[in-house]
Protein backbone atom coordinates (compact mmCIF):
# COMPACT_ATOMS: atom_id res chain seq x y z
CA UNK A 1 0.00 0.00 0.00
CA UNK A 2 2.88 2.36 0.61
CA UNK A 3 4.27 1.55 -2.48
CA UNK A 4 0.82 3.04 -4.21
CA UNK A 5 0.80 6.44 -2.41
CA UNK A 6 4.55 6.65 -2.94
CA UNK A 7 4.01 6.02 -7.31
CA UNK A 8 0.75 8.42 -6.72
CA UNK A 9 2.73 11.08 -4.90
CA UNK A 10 6.05 10.98 -7.20
CA UNK A 11 2.96 11.41 -10.40
CA UNK A 12 1.54 14.58 -8.15
CA UNK A 13 4.96 16.27 -7.94
CA UNK A 14 5.72 16.14 -11.35
CA UNK A 15 2.54 17.26 -12.75
CA UNK A 16 3.02 20.17 -10.47
CA UNK A 17 6.32 20.83 -12.02
CA UNK A 18 5.66 20.08 -15.05
CA UNK A 19 2.43 22.07 -15.44
CA UNK A 20 3.82 25.17 -13.73
CA UNK A 21 7.05 25.86 -15.88
CA UNK A 22 5.25 23.65 -19.26
CA UNK A 23 7.94 21.24 -19.13
CA UNK A 24 5.62 18.53 -19.29
CA UNK A 25 6.54 16.43 -16.11
CA UNK A 26 8.52 13.73 -17.57
CA UNK A 27 11.64 15.73 -16.32
CA UNK A 28 10.84 14.61 -13.27
CA UNK A 29 9.29 10.97 -13.61
CA UNK A 30 12.55 9.63 -15.29
CA UNK A 31 14.99 10.36 -12.77
CA UNK A 32 12.39 9.45 -9.99
CA UNK A 33 12.04 6.01 -11.57
CA UNK A 34 15.77 5.88 -12.24
CA UNK A 35 17.36 7.03 -9.05
CA UNK A 36 14.89 5.51 -6.35
CA UNK A 37 13.35 2.57 -8.03
CA UNK A 38 16.23 1.54 -10.09
CA UNK A 39 14.29 1.68 -13.33
CA UNK A 40 15.51 0.53 -16.52
CA UNK A 41 16.12 4.13 -18.39
CA UNK A 42 13.84 2.71 -21.59
CA UNK A 43 11.00 2.12 -19.66
CA UNK A 44 11.29 5.38 -17.47
CA UNK A 45 11.40 7.13 -20.68
CA UNK A 46 8.59 5.18 -22.09
CA UNK A 47 6.38 5.76 -18.81
CA UNK A 48 7.35 9.31 -18.84
CA UNK A 49 6.09 10.19 -22.41
CA UNK A 50 2.91 8.28 -21.13
CA UNK A 51 2.54 10.91 -18.29
CA UNK A 52 3.59 13.86 -20.40
CA UNK A 53 0.72 13.10 -23.21
CA UNK A 54 -1.97 13.42 -20.35
CA UNK A 55 -0.37 16.37 -18.14
CA UNK A 56 -0.33 18.12 -21.40
CA UNK A 57 -3.74 17.36 -22.70
CA UNK A 58 -5.05 18.00 -19.11
CA UNK A 59 -3.05 22.00 -19.08
CA UNK A 60 -3.36 22.40 -22.77
CA UNK A 61 -7.26 22.21 -22.46
CA UNK A 62 -6.98 24.70 -19.98
CA UNK A 63 -4.66 27.00 -21.53
CA UNK A 64 -6.00 26.76 -25.33
CA UNK A 65 -9.64 27.61 -23.12
CA UNK A 66 -7.96 30.81 -21.69
CA UNK A 67 -6.78 31.73 -25.27
CA UNK A 68 -2.70 31.96 -23.83
CA UNK A 69 -1.95 28.74 -26.27
CA UNK A 70 -1.11 29.88 -29.83
CA UNK A 71 -2.21 27.15 -31.73
CA UNK A 72 -0.94 28.51 -35.11
CA UNK A 73 2.60 28.78 -33.86
CA UNK A 74 2.35 25.46 -32.23
CA UNK A 75 0.82 23.44 -35.15
CA UNK A 76 3.78 24.98 -37.29
CA UNK A 77 6.65 23.89 -34.89
CA UNK A 78 5.02 20.54 -34.36
CA UNK A 79 5.99 19.96 -37.75
CA UNK A 80 9.38 19.89 -36.29
CA UNK A 81 9.28 18.54 -32.90
CA UNK A 82 7.39 14.91 -34.15
CA UNK A 83 9.88 14.32 -36.82
CA UNK A 84 12.08 15.21 -33.73
CA UNK A 85 10.88 12.95 -31.27
CA UNK A 86 10.70 9.57 -33.99
CA UNK A 87 14.15 9.94 -35.10
CA UNK A 88 14.93 10.64 -31.49
CA UNK A 89 12.88 7.30 -30.25
CA UNK A 90 14.49 5.82 -32.72
CA UNK A 91 18.03 6.89 -31.60
CA UNK A 92 17.40 5.59 -27.99
CA UNK A 93 16.82 1.92 -28.49
CA UNK A 94 20.36 1.53 -30.21
CA UNK A 95 21.89 3.89 -26.97
CA UNK A 96 22.97 2.18 -23.63
CA UNK A 97 21.64 2.62 -20.55
CA UNK A 98 24.71 4.75 -19.45
CA UNK A 99 24.77 6.50 -22.13
CA UNK A 100 20.94 8.05 -22.00
CA UNK A 101 21.66 8.31 -18.55
CA UNK A 102 24.29 10.86 -19.42
CA UNK A 103 23.10 12.48 -22.03
CA UNK A 104 20.05 13.36 -19.79
CA UNK A 105 21.99 14.57 -17.15
CA UNK A 106 24.19 17.13 -19.52
CA UNK A 107 21.12 18.63 -21.36
CA UNK A 108 19.47 19.34 -17.65
CA UNK A 109 22.60 21.28 -16.65
CA UNK A 110 22.77 22.86 -20.31
CA UNK A 111 19.33 24.20 -19.84
CA UNK A 112 20.02 25.24 -16.14
CA UNK A 113 22.95 27.19 -17.24
CA UNK A 114 21.05 28.54 -19.86
CA UNK A 115 17.63 29.58 -18.15
CA UNK A 116 19.97 30.78 -15.24
CA UNK A 117 21.84 33.60 -17.58
CA UNK A 118 18.77 34.22 -19.69
CA UNK A 119 16.89 37.46 -19.49
CA UNK A 120 13.21 37.40 -20.27
CA UNK A 121 12.18 39.13 -23.40
CA UNK A 122 9.18 41.10 -22.88
CA UNK A 123 7.07 40.31 -26.33
CA UNK A 124 5.27 43.98 -26.32
CA UNK A 125 8.79 45.69 -26.34
CA UNK A 126 9.20 44.25 -29.88
CA UNK A 127 6.02 44.79 -31.33
CA UNK A 128 5.97 46.26 -34.95
CA UNK A 129 3.15 47.85 -37.04
CA UNK A 130 3.61 45.17 -39.77
CA UNK A 131 1.65 41.63 -38.48
CA UNK A 132 3.09 38.21 -39.44
CA UNK A 133 -0.47 35.29 -39.46
CA UNK A 134 0.68 34.57 -35.95
CA UNK A 135 0.69 37.86 -34.42
CA UNK A 136 -1.50 37.33 -31.46
CA UNK A 137 -3.29 38.27 -28.04
CA UNK A 138 -3.77 37.08 -24.35
CA UNK A 139 -4.84 38.04 -21.23
CA UNK A 140 -2.65 38.18 -18.73
CA UNK A 141 -3.98 37.54 -15.18
CA UNK A 142 -1.41 38.59 -13.16
CA UNK A 143 -0.57 41.69 -14.76
CA UNK A 144 -4.36 42.40 -15.36
CA UNK A 145 -4.12 43.61 -19.22
CA UNK A 146 -4.41 42.12 -22.58
CA UNK A 147 -0.89 41.66 -24.12
CA UNK A 148 -0.14 41.57 -28.11
CA UNK A 149 2.79 39.98 -29.83
CA UNK A 150 3.96 38.90 -33.11
CA UNK A 151 5.92 35.86 -34.20
CA UNK A 152 9.67 36.46 -35.17
CA UNK A 153 12.75 34.43 -36.37
CA UNK A 154 10.30 31.31 -37.15
CA UNK A 155 13.33 29.42 -38.60
CA UNK A 156 15.12 29.54 -35.22
CA UNK A 157 11.98 28.86 -33.85
CA UNK A 158 11.77 25.61 -36.26
CA UNK A 159 16.02 24.35 -35.91
CA UNK A 160 15.66 24.05 -31.64
CA UNK A 161 12.00 22.44 -31.80
CA UNK A 162 13.37 19.63 -34.02
CA UNK A 163 16.34 19.25 -31.43
CA UNK A 164 13.61 19.63 -28.77
CA UNK A 165 11.50 16.94 -30.28
CA UNK A 166 14.92 14.90 -30.42
CA UNK A 167 15.54 14.62 -26.84
CA UNK A 168 11.97 14.53 -26.21
CA UNK A 169 12.05 11.05 -28.23
CA UNK A 170 15.62 10.26 -26.80
CA UNK A 171 14.96 11.19 -22.86
CA UNK A 172 11.36 10.99 -22.12
CA UNK A 173 11.05 14.97 -21.23
CA UNK A 174 8.80 17.22 -22.76
CA UNK A 175 11.13 19.48 -24.60
CA UNK A 176 9.51 22.62 -22.82
CA UNK A 177 12.68 23.18 -21.37
CA UNK A 178 14.23 23.59 -24.68
CA UNK A 179 11.36 25.12 -26.58
CA UNK A 180 10.08 27.73 -24.23
CA UNK A 181 13.53 29.73 -23.65
CA UNK A 182 13.59 29.32 -27.64
CA UNK A 183 10.19 31.08 -28.52
CA UNK A 184 10.65 33.75 -25.73
CA UNK A 185 14.64 34.75 -27.15
CA UNK A 186 14.47 34.34 -30.65
CA UNK A 187 10.45 33.94 -31.55
CA UNK A 188 10.14 37.06 -28.93
CA UNK A 189 6.69 35.06 -27.67
CA UNK A 190 5.67 36.60 -23.96
CA UNK A 191 7.25 33.76 -21.70
CA UNK A 192 3.55 32.49 -20.63
CA UNK A 193 2.50 31.89 -24.41
CA UNK A 194 5.54 30.47 -24.74
CA UNK A 195 4.87 27.77 -22.29
CA UNK A 196 1.45 27.13 -22.82
CA UNK A 197 2.30 26.52 -26.61
CA UNK A 198 5.20 24.63 -25.89
CA UNK A 199 2.70 22.47 -23.11
CA UNK A 200 0.14 22.15 -26.58
CA UNK A 201 2.95 21.05 -28.53
CA UNK A 202 4.31 18.57 -25.66
CA UNK A 203 1.80 15.83 -26.34
CA UNK A 204 1.95 15.53 -29.62
CA UNK A 205 5.29 15.21 -29.51
CA UNK A 206 5.59 12.75 -26.68
CA UNK A 207 2.92 10.68 -28.63
CA UNK A 208 5.10 10.61 -32.15
CA UNK A 209 7.37 9.35 -29.65
CA UNK A 210 5.71 6.87 -27.35
CA UNK A 211 4.17 4.94 -30.38
CA UNK A 212 7.64 3.97 -31.18
CA UNK A 213 8.86 2.99 -27.40
CA UNK A 214 4.98 1.07 -27.14
CA UNK A 215 5.99 -1.20 -30.14
CA UNK A 216 9.30 -1.99 -29.01
CA UNK A 217 7.69 -2.99 -25.88
CA UNK A 218 8.94 -0.87 -22.90
CA UNK A 219 5.63 -0.95 -21.71
CA UNK A 220 5.15 -3.16 -19.02
CA UNK A 221 3.88 -2.18 -16.16
CA UNK A 222 0.49 -1.61 -15.95
CA UNK A 223 -0.14 -1.09 -12.23
CA UNK A 224 2.58 1.90 -11.97
CA UNK A 225 2.33 3.45 -15.72
CA UNK A 226 -1.37 3.76 -14.54
CA UNK A 227 -0.87 5.00 -10.75
CA UNK A 228 1.78 7.68 -11.84
CA UNK A 229 0.04 8.55 -15.08
CA UNK A 230 -3.12 9.02 -12.10
CA UNK A 231 -0.96 11.14 -10.05
CA UNK A 232 0.49 13.20 -12.87
CA UNK A 233 -2.85 14.46 -13.54
CA UNK A 234 -4.10 15.22 -10.39
CA UNK A 235 -1.10 17.49 -10.08
CA UNK A 236 -1.20 19.37 -13.02
CA UNK A 237 -5.13 20.36 -11.79
CA UNK A 238 -3.75 21.09 -8.30
CA UNK A 239 -1.65 23.38 -10.12
CA UNK A 240 -3.48 25.51 -12.69
CA UNK A 241 -5.30 27.84 -10.09
CA UNK A 242 -1.45 28.79 -9.31
CA UNK A 243 -0.15 29.26 -12.62
CA UNK A 244 -2.68 32.51 -13.27
CA UNK A 245 -1.37 34.06 -10.15
CA UNK A 246 2.95 33.88 -10.29
CA UNK A 247 4.92 35.97 -11.91
CA UNK A 248 7.53 34.62 -14.66
CA UNK A 249 10.46 35.40 -12.33
CA UNK A 250 9.75 33.04 -9.41
CA UNK A 251 8.59 30.24 -11.58
CA UNK A 252 12.04 30.32 -13.06
CA UNK A 253 14.47 30.57 -10.05
CA UNK A 254 12.21 27.33 -9.06
CA UNK A 255 12.89 25.55 -12.37
CA UNK A 256 17.03 26.51 -12.14
CA UNK A 257 17.62 24.86 -9.30
CA UNK A 258 15.21 21.72 -9.72
CA UNK A 259 17.30 21.20 -12.78
CA UNK A 260 20.39 21.42 -11.31
CA UNK A 261 19.68 19.02 -8.63
CA UNK A 262 18.16 16.43 -11.52
CA UNK A 263 21.46 17.08 -13.66
CA UNK A 264 24.11 15.94 -10.51
CA UNK A 265 21.56 12.63 -9.65
CA UNK A 266 21.62 12.10 -12.95
CA UNK A 267 25.37 12.06 -14.11
CA UNK A 268 26.32 10.24 -10.55
CA UNK A 269 24.29 7.47 -11.77
CA UNK A 270 25.32 7.98 -15.35
CA UNK A 271 29.28 7.49 -14.41
CA UNK A 272 28.83 4.74 -11.36
CA UNK B 1 -22.20 32.70 -32.52
CA UNK B 2 -19.63 32.21 -34.82
CA UNK B 3 -17.85 28.12 -33.95
CA UNK B 4 -15.37 28.66 -31.00
CA UNK B 5 -11.97 26.33 -32.37
CA UNK B 6 -10.50 26.80 -28.93
CA UNK B 7 -13.41 25.52 -26.82
CA UNK B 8 -13.71 22.18 -29.16
CA UNK B 9 -10.04 21.75 -29.05
CA UNK B 10 -10.45 21.76 -25.08
CA UNK B 11 -13.06 19.61 -25.30
CA UNK B 12 -11.67 16.75 -27.17
CA UNK B 13 -7.93 16.93 -24.87
CA UNK B 14 -10.55 16.65 -22.20
CA UNK B 15 -12.28 13.72 -22.97
CA UNK B 16 -9.55 12.07 -24.25
CA UNK B 17 -7.87 12.39 -20.72
CA UNK B 18 -10.43 11.43 -19.16
CA UNK B 19 -11.30 8.57 -20.65
CA UNK B 20 -8.11 6.85 -20.91
CA UNK B 21 -7.84 7.84 -16.94
CA UNK B 22 -10.78 6.25 -16.37
CA UNK B 23 -9.68 2.50 -18.20
CA UNK B 24 -6.65 3.00 -16.07
CA UNK B 25 -8.53 2.96 -12.49
CA UNK B 26 -10.96 0.15 -13.91
CA UNK B 27 -7.62 -1.58 -14.77
CA UNK B 28 -6.00 -0.59 -11.01
CA UNK B 29 -9.70 -2.45 -9.76
CA UNK B 30 -9.34 -5.06 -12.16
CA UNK B 31 -5.97 -6.16 -11.29
CA UNK B 32 -6.92 -6.91 -7.63
CA UNK B 33 -9.25 -9.39 -8.65
CA UNK B 34 -7.53 -10.86 -11.82
CA UNK B 35 -4.03 -12.15 -11.98
CA UNK B 36 -3.07 -12.74 -15.87
CA UNK B 37 0.53 -12.84 -16.77
CA UNK B 38 0.26 -14.63 -19.98
CA UNK B 39 -0.95 -11.23 -21.62
CA UNK B 40 -0.14 -11.27 -25.54
CA UNK B 41 0.28 -7.13 -26.86
CA UNK B 42 -1.67 -7.43 -30.10
CA UNK B 43 -4.86 -5.58 -31.14
CA UNK B 44 -6.96 -8.96 -31.11
CA UNK B 45 -5.56 -9.51 -27.58
CA UNK B 46 -6.13 -6.41 -26.34
CA UNK B 47 -9.95 -6.80 -27.44
CA UNK B 48 -10.24 -10.40 -26.05
CA UNK B 49 -8.94 -9.35 -22.47
CA UNK B 50 -11.59 -6.48 -22.36
CA UNK B 51 -13.95 -9.09 -22.95
CA UNK B 52 -12.63 -11.09 -19.74
CA UNK B 53 -12.23 -7.63 -17.82
CA UNK B 54 -8.25 -8.52 -17.89
CA UNK B 55 -6.36 -5.98 -16.35
CA UNK B 56 -3.95 -5.46 -18.74
CA UNK B 57 -6.21 -4.94 -22.13
CA UNK B 58 -8.03 -2.70 -19.81
CA UNK B 59 -4.66 -0.52 -19.31
CA UNK B 60 -3.03 -0.86 -22.87
CA UNK B 61 -6.69 0.22 -24.59
CA UNK B 62 -6.37 3.35 -21.81
CA UNK B 63 -2.84 4.11 -23.10
CA UNK B 64 -3.42 4.07 -26.95
CA UNK B 65 -6.54 6.17 -26.46
CA UNK B 66 -3.86 8.56 -24.41
CA UNK B 67 -1.57 8.14 -27.09
CA UNK B 68 -4.16 8.99 -29.96
CA UNK B 69 -5.66 11.78 -28.32
CA UNK B 70 -2.88 14.65 -29.54
CA UNK B 71 -3.44 12.38 -32.63
CA UNK B 72 -7.49 13.17 -32.66
CA UNK B 73 -6.27 16.93 -31.79
CA UNK B 74 -4.41 17.21 -34.84
CA UNK B 75 -6.70 16.11 -37.48
CA UNK B 76 -9.73 18.07 -35.57
CA UNK B 77 -7.63 21.11 -36.35
CA UNK B 78 -6.68 20.05 -39.78
CA UNK B 79 -10.71 19.85 -40.32
CA UNK B 80 -11.07 23.23 -38.67
CA UNK B 81 -9.02 25.34 -40.30
CA UNK B 82 -10.07 24.06 -43.47
CA UNK B 83 -13.80 24.78 -42.78
CA UNK B 84 -12.75 28.46 -41.86
CA UNK B 85 -10.92 28.91 -45.47
CA UNK B 86 -6.80 28.88 -43.95
CA UNK B 87 -5.66 26.53 -46.30
CA UNK B 88 -1.87 26.77 -45.55
CA UNK B 89 -2.98 26.03 -40.91
CA UNK B 90 -5.03 23.24 -42.65
CA UNK B 91 -2.04 22.04 -44.47
CA UNK B 92 -0.05 22.02 -41.67
CA UNK B 93 -1.98 20.26 -39.61
CA UNK B 94 -2.30 17.58 -42.31
CA UNK B 95 1.28 17.32 -42.82
CA UNK B 96 1.68 17.10 -38.58
CA UNK B 97 -0.91 14.18 -39.19
CA UNK B 98 0.69 11.95 -41.63
CA UNK B 99 4.11 12.47 -39.35
CA UNK B 100 2.01 11.07 -36.73
CA UNK B 101 0.50 8.04 -38.63
CA UNK B 102 4.18 6.85 -39.54
CA UNK B 103 4.66 6.29 -35.88
CA UNK B 104 1.48 4.85 -35.58
CA UNK B 105 2.11 2.41 -37.97
CA UNK B 106 5.59 1.68 -36.43
CA UNK B 107 4.16 1.24 -33.09
CA UNK B 108 1.33 -0.81 -33.56
CA UNK B 109 3.53 -3.11 -35.83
Amino acid sequence: MFEFFLLVLMGVLSGVFGAMLGIGGGTFVVPLLVIFLHFPIHQAVAISLISIIATSSAVASENVYNKITNMKLGITLELATTLGAISGAFIATLLSTKTIELLFSFVMGFIAYFMYHHKEDLGENNYLQTKSVYASSYYDFALKKNIEYDVKNLGAGLIISALAGAFSGILGIGGGVLKVPAMNTFCKVPIKVAAATSNFMIGVTAAAGAFIYFGKGYLKNPLVVSLIVIGVVLGSKLSMPIIKKIQPNKIKKVFVLFLVYLAIEMFIKGVK
Amino acid sequence: MRFDINKFIAKILQIGVSLSLILFCISIVESFFNKTNHFEQSFIGILKGLYTFDANATFYTGVIVLMLTPVVRVLCLAILYLIEGDFRFSLISILVFLILIFSVYFGIH
